[in-house]
């Protein structure tokens, strides 16, 4: 058995790890790029979210490199992810690939459910080992995590930004590399004495804004046209309202671990503007507003894939949120045809005038949300 | 004076409305509609409504607003999560009612309740208790309202499997015995607010009519039917509106008597995408011809014409060919 697992940002490191952990040979479709996404868009149905098109070209990809079973988060909905798997599935047969599908779907409420299907994916591996398994790919996803908000906080500050991106690159490498729990926690450690020994700025500070939305634009650095390190390279840190771990938690180990930033409280905090959950992380993008805005960021921004549905829920509400707390909000929708240069402007411009707000008394900032569509 | 509410004829409206009509009239509550949708409406909802969102959402807003310049003392604009075990409506309509009352400022009170079958259908019986408390009934008053509600929507469901014309089954008149059928027919797929709503559709169904064509929806076909259809798939489609169209183009696919399908989809539809890509599969399959259409505001009526035309000329070929070897066979 060869198994692979469509990108999501860094969701390839922990994942891998499990899978090698298990003795399971693992294959990482290569990197998300143009190519990706027009394979994907070839085969997908037109009207099909981004996050969808990149996975059928992940798993084209993986097939050619010799995967032959392809494991899938499940979902019972109301968005679409929850399907899919079974969709992509069907798109490979008429293609040709016959590929196994194994989804991880916890059967409503049972993580043993849960823990059968890793079981069985596992060829019956001992439950000891398995339990291992998922507990070392998990502590390098919290690991991922704290390193990426190292790299949150000194990109703005760096006088040299690219030193830091070097940075970022091998430590991502090495905690790939990484096979034990020591090594996990050296490269954390190196990575921040690295990052603190980069020259910084002086007498700046940054303006913080967060990033909340859909949650494969959140953390796929290809999907979301690489707007954290725009930002950080325009003098802005960022924060965003989902990280790898937090997501893994909730969506596969219900809650019961640790995150590295948990995502629980988001739905209560968007309780006064959105009383019901939409499906994908539409509260959680109305919650995670309101939290930058108790926090008094000094703006939001909103990324959401053309047509997705619970964000499109959240897009209509974050006006209201954005005037309770005073807070600019920048709806980006991304869809296939979006380049990096259009975006580059708007968040120059969006960086631009949180600056200026910056510097006037606060009753006297004007809200604004703005709504922009990068495509054809 | 009698308490006033307003129905936005759309969306669920066109699922739903035989339940809230009779539970609302037989609390001896006025109801007003907003009417068939139409250009002005439209252009309402336009306005109001995110640019982003699909063409059923800004009708519906459009609706809306219409209310909002009648006089009502009420809005009925309820959250309908689910209404039927394991499934759920589209995220969208999940996140109204926030999303209208953020968007269209000044609305006269909001009557809504939070409906959510999706564990036990009993709770049909509660969210309706609870929308008619909040009108001020008591429990006695609105327990026979909701009895005959349930049996109006019934019928309702019943007429339009019988094939019924949508206004008529929503007054609920019978099926007269009709001529018996000749020439082609023609399944379009679709959710019951693009296929009923003649400004949304473009009127295609009359279109189809206009050409000869015998139309049948997937309300046309009984849930069992559809469960049947679905039983295969490995993975439970977990939208309610989008079973049904699924297990109905399965239904329709194998269907000697269909002689092609039509999916009629409008642009920015989330499930629609998935589902639909599903059927064309099927389809292609087992050789049926499939033509989807995905409309939006932009769509021309012209453009449409010719495309049906074009369409329904491909399977009158088709037709004669098959008789023919058959005939000869
Ligand atoms: S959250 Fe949005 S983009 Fe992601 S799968 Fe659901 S509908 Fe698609
Ligand atoms: S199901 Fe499609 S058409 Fe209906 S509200 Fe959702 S996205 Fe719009």
């Amino acid at each position: 058995m060869k198994v692979t697992f469509p990108h999501m940002g860094n969701m390839w490191i922990p994942v891998k790890a499990l899978f090698d952990y298990l003795e399971i040979e693992f294959i990482v479709p290569p990197p998300n790029s143009k190519h990706t996404l027009s394979v994907g868009t070839q085969h997908s149905p037109e009207g099909a979210c981004l996050p969808f098109k990149l996975n059928v070209g992940n798993l084209i990809d993986a097939a050619k490199l010799g995967a032959d079973t392809f494991v899938m988060t499940g979902g019972v909905g109301p968005c679409r992810f929850g399907y899919y798997g079974e969709l992509e599935r069907q798109i490979l047969h008429d293609l040709g690939i016959e590929m196994e599908l194994i989804i991880l779907e916890p059967p409503e409420g049972s993580l043993l459910g849960l823990a059968k299907r890793i079981k069985q994916a596992a060829s019956h591996k001992p439950w000891i080992k398995i339990l291992g398994a998922v507990r070392f790919a998990y502590r390098k996803a919290v690991a991922m995590d704290r390193i990426e908000d190292l790299v949150h906080w000194a990109r703005p500050r760096a006088e040299q930004p690219l030193a830091i991106e070097t940075i970022y690159r091998r430590a991502q490498t090495e905690l790939n590399e990484a096979n034990n729990s020591a090594a996990i926690e050296h490269v954390v450690k190196r990575t921040r004495e690295q990052v603190l020994a980069v020259p910084r700025k002086q007498d700046f500070t940054p303006v913080k804004v967060g990033i909340v939305g859909e949650i494969y634009t959140l953390l796929d650095p290809f999907a979301s046209l690489d707007i954290e390190r725009h930002l950080g390279h325009l003098g802005v840190e960022v924060d965003r309202s989902i990280y790898l771990s937090g997501w893994i938690n909730e969506h596969i180990f219900q809650g019961v671990n640790r995150a590295y930033k948990e995502v629980k409280q988001y739905k209560q905090l968007a309780h006064p503007f959105l009383a019901h959950s939409v499906g994908g992380h539409g509260q959680e993008t109305v919650g995670g507003t309101v939290e930058f805005g108790r926090q008094e960021f000094a703006g939001v921004i909103h990324l959401l894939p053309l047509s997705c549905m619970p964000e499109i829920v959240a897009a209509s509400i974050l006006p209201n949120v954005g005037r309770q707390y005073n807070l600019p909000v920048m709806t980006l929708y991304i869809d296939e045809q979006s380049g990096q240069a259009g975006v580059l402007t708007r968040l120059e411009a969006f960086v631009d005038l949180i600056n200026r707000r910056q510097s006037q008394p606060s009753c006297e900032r004007e809200v604004r949300h703005e709504q922009i569509v990068f495509g054809g | 004076m009698g308490i006033k509410v307003g129905i936005p004829s759309a969306l669920l409206y066109f699922y739903y409305y035989p339940l809230w009509e009779k539970f609302l009239q037989g609390l001896g509550v006025e109801i007003v509609l907003s009417g068939p949708t139409s250009r002005p409406i439209f252009a309402r909802g336009v306005r109001l409504a995110n640019d982003e969102t699909c063409l059923p959402v800004k009708v519906f807003f459009g609706h809306v607003a219409t209310l909002q310049q009648l006089e009502v003392d009420y809005i009925f604009l309820p959250r309908i999560v689910s209404m039927e075990r394991q499934t759920y409506l589209c995220p969208k309509l999940l996140g109204f009612p926030e999303v209208v009352t953020a968007l269209i400022p000044d609305l006269p009170p909001v009557l809504t309740a939070d409906f959510n079958l999706r564990k036990d259908k009993r709770e049909l019986d509660y969210t309706l208790q609870a929308v008619g408390r909040q009108l001020g009934f008591t429990l006695k008053q609105i327990a026979p309202a909701i009895a005959a509600a349930k049996l109006a929507q019934l019928r309702f469901e019943h007429l339009m499997q019988a094939g019924q014309d949508f206004t008529l089954a929503l007054k609920g008149r019978g099926v007269e015995s009709s001529a018996p059928e000749s020439g082609l027919t023609i399944a379009v797929l679709g959710h019951a607010y693009m296929l009923y709503d003649g400004f949304s559709s473009l009127d295609l169904q009359s279109k189809l009519n206009k050409l000869g064509v015998k139309v049948v929806t997937p309300e046309r076909v009984p849930p069992s039917l559809i469960d049947q259809q679905l039983a295969e798939l490995p993975k439970k489609i977990f939208w309610s509106h989008s079973k049904r169209i699924l297990g109905a183009g399965y239904a329709f696919g194998v269907d000697p008597g269909v002689h092609g399908l039509i999916h009629l989809s409008c642009f920015g539809c989330g499930p629609d995408s998935m589902v639909g890509d599903m059927v064309e599969r099927m389809c292609r399959r087992y050789a049926k011809p499939f033509m989807m259409l995905t409309l939006d505001e932009h769509t021309g009526e012209a453009g449409l014409v010719t495309r049906l035309e074009a369409y329904v000329d491909m399977l009158t070929r088709r037709a004669e060919l098959e008789s023919n070897v058959s005939a000869h066979g």
